[in-house]
This record gives structure tokens, sequence and C-alpha cells, in this order.
């Protein structure tokens, strides 16, 4: 096999005209407002600069903008460009000077996740797929109908005007199919806008059967705000949440803008391009899937942990997937893993021995104070392990949303990413390189061949939104190494091998010319020198049936580039095996971390 | 840095927006006194409907039900009263099943509101209604000590403050409590103990301010009857000296414990009110651009709970023992050792 490095990939969009000169992206998260600037050097994009403040939007401040003020200010320090003029007012376009940037992309997570109720027919169809749907934004499920709905329908009506949701999504009927059992519950949904006060009722957006969409209309729009997108399960074997999510996002950016103070403003100088900080993630995967070598072999994926939420976006040659976890993040999000996760999911990452007490009361400090950041070495340690049961948990629950034919190497294995992007703040400040990248090992427990990609300032989110207008800049951009931290080639070879077998040899050919062999064995982490940046050719032979990606013991080879650890390979088996024996397990934690030392 | 203020106040105005979620009805006026637990606004939120079916109940298989109803949309039902009805060679009628208010006609079915149990805002501290928004609720004020919590229960009450903690190291045991506390307010240290909690539950205390917490409490506290808030944290933490002092020479009078569930979107949290007579009150500030001398709390370990006072603000970011590279200060606590704190890890109080 031969392998195009994807820095060719830029040969091809260097032909590209750059479309706009100079490029600010403003993220507002809920814990930090970031910006970053980009501009135009020798006729390519570069990563100039970034900055951070605490997000205002919330309680005593109330006003989004003072924290994007203060972003920019320090922005303006570190990048020695103006951005604001004397009224302090963003300069967009850019003004002659040289001051502001051409474009501004602005992408939002911060603000309560919109309510939302969830209407289908059937559990395994509609209301699954109106389910992802409402997954793909920052929403908070508060209740879902369907047919299979015990409840009278009266019951349900008075539970929406208990619930007063933001937003009802409803679903159900293929084009050709059910009509009354669907009608039924809209009369119910219509019963209940009907009987709440005007002020405080949701928007609804309705991709169920197109064939309704009249009635659908006679009984909601002169209630309520009424959306109608393409049926979302046209027929039980498809599914299609792109149009109505286009839709989905329009109502976000109109609910957010409304009700977050501060970012009217930005929405507009985005020229009303607001989106999901999710959406701008998940657009870089997509277009990443479609433009990578083989993109038929293998996916992209996307991850981003943030303090209230974790974002997974799987790109399969165009095709995005795309789930965003609300009760799942390392600050807030923790109520998630106090409801779903049982301690020792956690405890079994900690190489210390901390009380389960002290872990217990560490997550509900945390969930009390997001801001917070962990000064002990305990702290830090136990907020790595919560971070690779966030990642293991929400990429467990997206998995049932990829498609069904995505490559994988083994059964029950993560179909088969490369490169897989991952962001968010426990990540990327994480002490050392190592500890971000044994945390994406171990949660994720990849296979076969990827590179892992450290979005160490938060930057895709801003691309994606602001690749609708030049798409060169995620291709230039996420391959540089001012902007990412390319945390080199991971292997990951499947293998039923006994622990200490060798179950891989790998042959490395310097650019030099100069080569070296390393046998691998089951059970461990191996790093291969290999300086950052440089390249070198991998032979790799599979032993005892080990499998690489390629087929159980078929060789391989490819061009790989040099990470901060050389090139990794975890050897370690899959699924992870951690020892029972708690003493045991702590020292296999740190031999592991020990690995990339070497 | 801009931070916000936690407020641990000896006295202070304290005025509260108390406001309907959606237009109800407002049962207090201008200048009217106010108890924490008054109920001054109601509005029906909660509202249980039966459906009829009118097609199927008056044998119609076609065309609208309008014309068999014998009610209109507003009509007060009593229980068993004819609501439609069809005459013919066999008549029908559709009743009542229940007392209620006929509130919508479509599809072939009719809606009841059976039942209302009007959602009652109350005062949630003592004080002066300064003014009212119409149908929506109403702004109160008070002077008084004020304290504010990082976890409350959900449960409001006014009673006599009783200190069972004499040092802010306290642990809140069982055998603590009696019957003689019935109604009051208990300040404690620390609980880590069911039995401590139920015995509080027995004895029909009226509240619990507490410093600390076990988390895995939590659940418990949630449900007793009976309001709970949190001063410092969650784990083995001592009551923070600022609120322990507030509230220990506060002793023998009466507080309002208002356990609200804290809500960092909108920023409601729990708290205590102690009234207190003072002309000059102060308006507390919400935010302050923190800098040397300013009294800050430490919210993380170590020296989780801590007060201490602003030294030094490092410019640039500072690398801590564990590898955590941040913006950080130096705090001195008040028994005078240095700490390296990050920034993100304080906040100021006042």
């Amino acid at each position: 096999m031969t392998e195009i490095p994807l820095e060719e990939i830029q040969e091809v969009e260097q032909q590209e005209q750059l479309r706009i000169g100079s490029l600010l992206t403003v993220d507002i998260g809920s814990i930090n407002t970031r910006a970053a600037l980009y501009d135009t050097v020798e006729g390519r994009y570069r990563f100039l600069a970034a900055g951070t403040s605490p997000t205002t939007s919330n309680a005593p401040m109330f006003d989004a903008s003072e924290g994007v003020s203060r972003t920019l200010d320090r922005l303006q320090a570190i990048s020695g460009r103006m951005l604001k003029d004397r009224d302090a007012h963003l300069i967009i376009p850019s003004s002659t000077d040289g001051s502001g940037a051409d474009y501004l992309a602005t992408t939002l997570s911060a603000g309560a996740p919109l309510k939302t109720v969830v209407v289908g027919l059937l559990d395994e169809v509609s209301l699954k797929s109106v389910t992802k749907l409402a997954n793909t934004i920052y929403t908070h499920i508060i209740e879902t109908i369907s047919l299979n709905d015990r409840r009278k329908s009266e019951e349900q009506i008075d539970t929406i005007l208990q619930l007063r949701p933001e937003v009802i999504l409803i679903a159900g009927g293929t084009d050709d199919g059910a009509s009354n059992s669907v009608l039924r519950l809209v009369n119910s949904v219509s019963l209940a806008l009907y009987l709440l006060p005007e002020s405080h009722r949701p928007e609804v957006l309705f991709a169920g059967n197109h064939k309704l969409a009249g009635q659908v209309r006679k009984s909601i729009e002169p209630l309520a705000h009424l959306h109608i997108a393409p049926n979302i399960r046209p027929s039980l074997a498809a599914e299609q949440l792109g149009p109505a999510q286009t839709i989905f996002t329009d109502i976000f950016r109109r609910f957010q803008v409304n009700r977050v103070m501060g970012v009217g403003e930005l929405n507009t100088l985005s020229g009303g391009q607001l989106l999901p900080t999710s959406n701008g993630l998940g657009r870089v995967i997509r277009f990443f899937s479609k433009i990578v070598p083989q993109p038929t072999t293998k996916g992209v994926l996307g991850i981003d942990v943030g303090a209230s939420s974790t974002v997974v976006a799987g790109g399969f040659n165009g095709d995005l997937r795309l789930q965003v976890f609300t009760r799942m993040g390392i600050g807030e999000g923790l109520v998630g893993i106090l409801e779903g996760s049982q301690l020792e999911d956690i405890t079994r990452w900690l190489p210390l021995e901390i009380p389960p007490s002290y872990v217990l009361d560490y997550i509900q400090n945390k969930i009390t104070h997001p801001t917070t950041l962990p000064a002990t070495v305990e702290d830090m340690y136990i907020e790595q392990a919560l971070a690779r049961e966030i990642i293991r948990r929400s990429v467990q629950r997206a998995i049932s949303s990829f498609p069904k034919n995505a490559p994988r190497i083994g059964p029950n294995t993560l179909p088969v990413f490369d490169p897989i992007l991952v962001g968010g703040g426990v990540l990327t400040n994480a002490p050392s390189p190592a500890q971000s990248l044994l945390i994406i090992l171990d949660a994720l427990q990849p296979t076969g061949i990827q590179r892992i990609i450290l979005d160490k300032n938060n930057l895709a989110p801003g691309l994606g939104a602001a690749a609708a207008v030049t798409p060169a800049l995620v291709t230039q951009l996420l391959l540089d190494p001012t902007a990412f931290v390319n945390l080199g080639f991971v292997i990951s070879p499947i293998s039923r091998a006994r622990h200490g077998t060798a179950v891989l040899r790998v042959r490395i050919q310097y650019e030099t010319g100069h080569e070296n062999v390393i046998n691998v064995e089951q059970g461990n982490i191996h790093t291969i020198p290999l300086p950052i940046g440089q390249r070198a050719r991998l032979f790799l032979d599979p032993l005892h049936r080990a499998n690489i990606g390629f087929g159980p013991g078929r060789s391989s080879s490819l061009q790989v580039v040099g990470g901060p650890f050389g090139i990794v390979v975890d050897a370690r088996g899959r699924p992870l095996q951690l020892p029972q024996s708690a003493e045991k397990r702590r020292s296999q934690l740190i031999k592991w971390l020990g690995a990339f030392r070497k | 840095m801009i931070t916000p203020v936690t407020h641990f106040l000896p006295l202070a105005k304290i005025r509260r927006q108390r406001f309907l979620p959606v237009a109800g009805t407002v049962l207090v006026r201008a200048g009217q006194d106010v108890k924490a637990e008054d109920v001054i606004a109601q509005a029906d939120i909660n509202p249980e409907h039966i459906s009829l079916e009118i097609k199927s109940g008056l044998g119609v298989s076609k065309g609208d039900i309008t014309g068999y109803m014998k009610r209109k949309i507003g009509d007060d039902i009593p229980e068993g009263s004819v609501v439609a009805s069809r005459s013919g060679v066999v008549s029908r009628v559709v009743r009542a099943p229940r007392a209620g208010k006929l509130v919508a006609i479509g599809g072939g079915q009719v809606l009841l509101q059976v039942k209302n149990n009007p959602f009652e805002l109350k005062a949630g501290m003592p004080g002066s209604v300064i003014e009212v928004k119409v149908d929506f609720g109403a702004i109160i004020q008070t002077t008084g000590a004020w304290i504010q919590g990082i976890w409350g229960n959900g449960r409001l009450k006014t009673g006599l403050l009783l200190a069972l903690a004499e040092e802010p190291d306290h642990v809140l045991t069982a055998d603590q409590v009696d019957p003689g506390q019935r109604g009051t307010i208990i300040l404690a240290g620390h609980c880590s103990e069911q039995n401590a909690l139920e015995a509080l539950a027995e004895a029909h205390i009226g509240g619990l301010i507490l410093g600390s917490i076990s988390t895995r409490l939590l659940p418990l506290a949630a449900r007793m009857h009976f309001p709970i808030i949190v001063i410092d944290g969650f784990g083995h933490i001592p009551m923070n000296a600022a609120a322990y002092t507030l509230l220990s020479t506060n002793a023998q009078r009466e507080a309002t414990v208002n356990a609200v569930i804290y809500d960092r979107l909108s920023g409601d949290r729990p708290e205590i009110i102690i009234p207190l007579s003072g002309e000059n009150a102060p308006i507390p500030i919400n935010l302050e651009q923190l800098k040397i001398g300013h009294r800050v709390r430490v919210l993380r370990a170590p020296h989780m709970g801590d007060i201490g006072t602003v030294n030094t603000v490092f410019p640039g970011l500072t690398l801590f023992p564990n590898g955590l590279r941040t913006e950080a200060a130096e705090i001195i606590l008040e028994g005078e050792e240095k700490a390296l704190v990050p920034l993100a890890n304080i906040e100021v109080i006042g």
C-alpha cells in the first residue's frame, strides 16, 4: 500500500484562490471565550495568534460582549494588530491600515441548552432519528412522546404545559406511510400550544411524512412558529438529517441571539451565520473526510470535551454524523458522569491511591465550580480519569449514529479513523502531550493506523464556520504545526497473542537511508524514534496474525512524519484490559505513561 | 481579571426580584411587609386536563361537533352535567365525569381543565415590597446579614439560628440533636453521617446550615423536608472563617434559609438572610477587578475553603508543581501562610 501523505493534498488546495485575506474567529464557550487571528502570508493562510478570557454571558454580567471584548484585547496585545476602533467596535472588514480582519466567524456553545420535546411515531424509527436530530445541537431533551407512549393524549398535553419547552421536534411516517397516527400526535401538540400562553409557545419543527405538511401547517401555524423540513426518515431504510439540521441550526441561532446578550452584534458581523460550536467542528470533520486519502476505507473523527458538553463528529466520505452530549463534560457536564457511570469506571484510571470518596467530592466540587483548575497532582489525575470516562461514554453513544458499514478492523472496536482531531481544555491544558495522547488512546482504543491531532488553541470550530467562505482555510491550517499539534502516528494492532509475544515487526527507513528494526510486544506501548517533522518510511509486518488494518497478518508500508514521541505503537490489545489488582493496575498505568518518556 | 463576588456580609441592603414564570395574580401591594414564606403571587402552571371524546360518545362519525355542544369554551362545568348531546331516535349525551372548565374544542373531542394546583411564589426573604410588577410579582427589599451558599435542596424556612458548631471544623453527629431544637436553624460544620440528617428530621428542625457535606449524602439531603444550605463545598472542609464568624455571632437571631438550587446561568444561589436594622446598609457589589489586598476564598485543593488576601498577581503563566501552567496569584492565608493559587481557583468575598 502506498500512503499519500495528507500534506500533499495541500498542493491541490494551493491552486484555489484565497478568497479572503484575514480572518478573525470568536468562540463563546460556557467557560471561556476564545478568539484567533489568521492572515495570508506568501499566498497561504497562517495562524497568527489566539487569546482567551472568561465568558461573561452568565451571572452576574449577563453580557457575552464583555468577555469578547477582553479576549480581543488579549489578542491585540499578543498579535500587535488593532482589532477594535476607538469606539471599541470590531473592525470588520479590515481597514486600509491593516487593522481589523476581512471576515469574522462566530461560534457559540454558551447559554442554556434548548429545552426540547421530541415527538416521533415508532421508538426505533422516527423517534430515534428525531432524537439524533435534537442531539446535533446543544439541547436538553426534557420529554419524548411517541405512539408507544402509554399516556393518554391529555397527559401528554399536560406534560408539555408543565415543562414549557422552547422547541418541539416532530417526526413520523415515511413519505408514503403512516398519517393518522402522526396527525394524532400533531393534534396533541397543537392543543398544548393552544393552551400555552402565547409568550411561552415553542418553535415547532416538523420533519415527518411530507404529505402531511399541509395539515400540519393548518393545525400548528396559527398557534406557533412552524418550520417544515424534508422527512428525516423518507423510508424505513433511509435517514437524512441534513436539511432538518440546517433549519434546526437557524432556530438555535435565533434563540441564542435573543437570549444571550451581546451575541447579536457578533452574529450580524458574521453575516448572520453564527454557528453552534458543534456544527463548526462538524464542518471541519465532514470536509476532511472527503479529502483524506482513501476516504471509503476510513473515517475522520473529531472530539471536543467541553465543560458542559462533549461533541463527537464522525465524517465518512462526506457523510457527517454529529452528536452533542449536553450533560457530559468536564465541568457542569459531570452530572452525566454522576448519573450514569460507576465510580470504578473513573478510579481504575488513577495511577495513585486516592480514596473513592475524595473522587466523588471532587466531581461535585467541579460541577459547582466548573471554571476551576486542578492544582494538585491528585486532582490532575482525577480530571484526566474523568476525561477518559467522558470520551468513552460519549463515543459509545455516538457509535450508534455512525453508518453500519463504517470500516472496522475487529468486532466491537471503534471504526477506523484517520486522522482523529481532539480538543477541549482538559486535553489541551494537560501538563504534557504524553498525558493528552494517553487519555485519547485509553478512552477511544483506536485500531489500525491513524494520526492524532490536538487542537491546542480550540481553532477547529471557527475554521469550520469560516470554511463555507474559503475551504482552503481548513486544509492549510489543520496541518499547520503552529495551529494544531500533531501528536503523531499511532499504530494499534489487534491481536490475540499472549502478553509479551511479539505481534509487530517495524522496519523504519529514515531519510538518511539508515534503518532500524523494532519488534513490538503485546501488552506494551512502544515509541519509535523519529524527530518531529522528519519523514520516514515504515514497513509493518504483523506477526501471529495480528491485524493493523489490512487483514490478519497482512503487511503494509507507509510514509510517516515524526511527532513529539516519534511513532507510537499501542500494542496493549483491544479491548484494553486493566489488572484487577489496584496496586498492579496503578503500576501498569505509570509504566504506560513512562513509555512516552523514552 | 474580573471576578464575581461571593457575599458574606454583616450588613447589606438586599433586594430581590420575585417574579412568576408566566402571568398570574399578584397578592401583595407596594409598601406591604412580608415574611419569607408568604405567598406573594400565584399562577396556573401545572393544570390537569381530561379529554372527552364527543364524536364517539355521541355516535357521530362525520362532521363538526359544534352543533352538538351544550357548552362553550370558558364555561365552568359541574360534575355530571351535560357537555354535548344528540337527539333523535336514540338520544345520546356526553357528561362531564369531573367538574372542570372547558378550555378547548377540536378534533372531535373537548378538553376540560379539571384541576389546578396553582404555583405559589413565596417571598423568599422577609422584607418590604418596594415595587409590584403587575401579573408577575414584586421586588422585595430588606437590610441584614447576607451569606451565600453553593448548594441548596430547594426548601425555605425561617427560624431562630442555633449554633451547634463551636468552631468552623465542627462535625455534626446524631447525638448532638435533641427535641429542644425543634423549629430552629442549626449551624453546623461538616456532615458525613446519614443518621445525623435523619435525627434532625425526627427532631423537626427548621433548617440546617453546613460548611461542607459528603457528596454521597446529597440524595438524602435533597429529600429532607427542611432546607439545607452548604456554604463551602463537598468533602470534609471546615466552614470558611468569614461565614462562620458572621453566622455564629448572629446566633439566637431569626434567620431565613432560602436553599434555592444554585444556577450559574441565572445567578440564583442558596442564601441566608438575618434581618438587621441599619440606616446606611451598603448595596453589595457583584463584580470586582481582582487586585492586591482583596479578600478571597480558595475554591479547590490545596487550601480549599481557606480565606486569604491577595498579595501578588503574577504576570503571564505560572508553572505549578503538577505541571499546570496558568495565571496565578500569591495569597496570604489567615494563618499567615503563603499559598500559590491559580486565579481560576479563587473568588473575591465581600
